[in-house]
């Protein structure tokens, strides 16, 4: 046997990777603004948190859903018309987050007994719905054109019409979504849900009703997708018919893959590397299509665990 | 008089207050094909049952029809005389009925202590609780510690179960059902796959664990069953061959064509 044994020695180790981790990506995050343009940096937040979220079903509970973007996007347009009737900031991002919950609860509950790609295919199936509701729904939706044009009235002297001070409001918010995220995973709970990822019989064999936990992952995670939805709203000040479209369910699984899964991070470090190349890949003459999707495939061929998953290999080893 | 009808429950009679864990008449049909026919059973409580046949007699599939994982077409099943056959696994196990896999069935991402300590927790209100921090499930450490040192991992607490060797993963999957507290365990072929050695050391374990419980285990080993097994049941075709102690059983004539045959020669 070549097994490594994983010592309490390793476990300090793990821990001090992590923490310095989540040092260096948060003084990231703090100057983030500086670095590149403030619509771009909320961009990277509202996607990061949405990676973060996903991955708390995808990595966490081994359910792959496909159909994201019906809470990030539901979210989305409840918080812009909750804007667009004059509610506040935080009234808004609220209801956008609790409309998803919402949402969530027929979706999660026709689905998690299912696995596999019955599963990806029934979330997928749901997040068309609420696609088709957006687009025929033009009284509160907009329709094609979406929701643009509403307020983000002032919150306690803090001037929302500044794409910098929206920006830092936005980075308490993530802060708070990835706390949620953190001590979820990191919980009683996140033990059992990762057990009856590892192995339903046996979770089952020892008292887990399985479809609980994976009912329960679902729900968080579709609040913290909600919350980062309403992050993208309130950073934008516009929402397109996008936000609900299959290809934004995608664009989740391709971040969060891209970043590596059951990192916790991870997935928002996935988002963040999309967005710049992305934004990079603009301004060049180079098809943003192509380059991305070139990306994706060496990742996942090359480094299975991701970026942050790869790195953090190197780390242990050393 | 054949061990079988000795044994089989009065008919009629109200429950057996020392019955364990009684089948009756049960049946399983998989799309025509009948995995257990008509299997009336009854394991007293307290002893070692072992469960024996060849190859494709059904062992599994009573197993899994004991424990929940699979319904009955029809009969019943009783745990202490109260039907279970209607319940999910997971509510079996919280009546006292906990077992293991043949196939080793640990959570290949968690340190072996972490397997425990999750197996441990399932009986608490902990895992509901996404806002508890994981250090609280340290109060359940030394239960945990205790385990280890009874199945024999305690220098290993800190490997990834993944990591394991064969026969230190069937000491853990051991210890992950009885960390349940059982009061009737079921074990699928302990013992497959081992050398002697780890045989050995298999029966030993199950002896101690058996102090004050009852234990039924499906086993291809025939030195591990004459070794353990107060009684026996074979099973051939899904049916119920024959019911007895060791040498009830290896007497019988119809086991001896069926399955110890080769034994019985020698």
């Amino acid at each position: 046997m070549t097994a490594i044994p994983r010592t309490a020695a390793r476990n300090d180790r793990e821990r001090t990777i992590r923490a310095g981790w989540m040092i260096g990506l948060g003084i990231l995050l703090l100057i983030l603004p500086r670095l590149i343009y403030p619509v771009l940096a909320l961009d990277i937040l509202a996607w990061g948190l949405f990676a973060v979220a996903f991955d708390l079903l995808f990595g966490f509970s081994g359910l792959l859903s496909f159909g994201h973007a019906a809470f990030w996007g539901g979210s989305a347009y409840v918080t812009a018309y909750l804007l667009s009737n004059g509610q506040s900031v935080p009234v808004a991002m609220l209801g956008g987050t609790l409309s998803a919950l919402v949402l969530a609860v027929p979706i999660a509950y026709l689905s998690v007994r299912s696995a596999g790609i019955y599963f990806s295919m029934i979330t997928l199936a749901f997040a068309q719905m609420v696609y088709f509701v957006a687009l025929q729904w033009t009284d509160v939706t907009g329709g094609e054109n979406g929701l643009q044009g509403f307020d983000r009235p002032s919150l306690f002297g803090l001037d929302f019409s500044d794409s910098v001070t929206r920006y830092y409001f936005c980075l308490a918010v993530f802060a708070l979504g990835f706390y949620i995220a953190y001590r979820t995973v990191r919980s009683p709970f996140g033990q059992a849900q990762q057990a009856v990822r590892d192995n339903e019989q046996r979770a089952q064999s020892i008292g887990y009703n399985p479809v609980r936990f994976k009912f329960t992952a679902f729900l968080i995670s579709a609040g913290l997708a909600g919350l980062a939805g309403s992050m993208y709203t309130f950073g934008h000040g516009v929402v397109s018919l996008d936000v609900t479209k299959w290809t934004t369910s995608g664009e989740v699984v391709m971040m969060t893959l891209l970043g590596g899964t059951t990192t916790l991070f991870g997935p928002a470090v996935g988002a963040g590397l999309v967005l710049l190349l992305r934004d990079q890949l603009t301004t060049s003459s180079l098809p943003v299509g192509i380059v991305t999707g070139l990306v994706f495939v060496v990742t996942v061929l090359f480094f299975r665990s991701g970026v942050v998953g790869t790195v953090q290999g190197w780390l242990r080893r050393r | 008089m054949t061990a079988q009808t000795r044994l089989a429950p009065p008919t009629g009679a109200a429950h057996n207050p020392t019955m364990a864990l009684e089948a009756r008449n049960l049946v399983k049909d998989f799309r025509g094909f009948r995995a257990t026919n008509d299997v009336t059973l009854a394991i007293h409580e307290g002893e070692i049952h072992a469960i024996i046949g060849p190859n494709g007699a059904g062992k599994t599939t009573l197993f899994n029809l004991l424990s929940g994982f699979l319904k009955p077409t029809s009969g019943e099943v009783r745990l202490f005389g109260e039907r279970i056959d209607t319940l999910p696994p997971h509510r079996i196990v919280r009546r006292g009925l906990s077992r293991s896999f043949q196939i080793s069935s640990v959570f290949p991402t968690m340190t072996v202590r972490e397997n425990l300590l999750v197996a441990l927790q399932s009986r608490s209100a902990l895992p509901g609780q996404f806002w508890t921090p994981l250090s609280r499930l340290e109060k359940l450490g030394p239960q945990a510690d205790a385990i280890l040192a009874d199945v024999g991992l305690a220098d290993s607490h800190a490997r990834l179960a993944a990591d394991l060797g064969h026969g230190e993963k069937r000491q853990l999957e051991i210890g992950i059902s009885l960390t349940q507290d059982p009061r009737v365990l079921l074990l699928d072929e302990p013992t497959s796959g081992m050398g002697s050695e780890g045989v050995a050391r298999v029966i030993a374990l199950v002896r101690q664990v058996a102090r004050g419980r009852t234990v039924v285990l499906v086993e291809h080993n025939m030195s591990v069953v004459s070794e353990l097994a107060d009684r026996i049941t074979v099973l051939q075709y899904g049916a119920l061959l024959a019911s007895g102690s060791y040498e009830e059983v290896r007497k019988d004539p119809r086991v001896i064509e069926a399955y110890l045959g080769d034994e019985a020669d020698e």
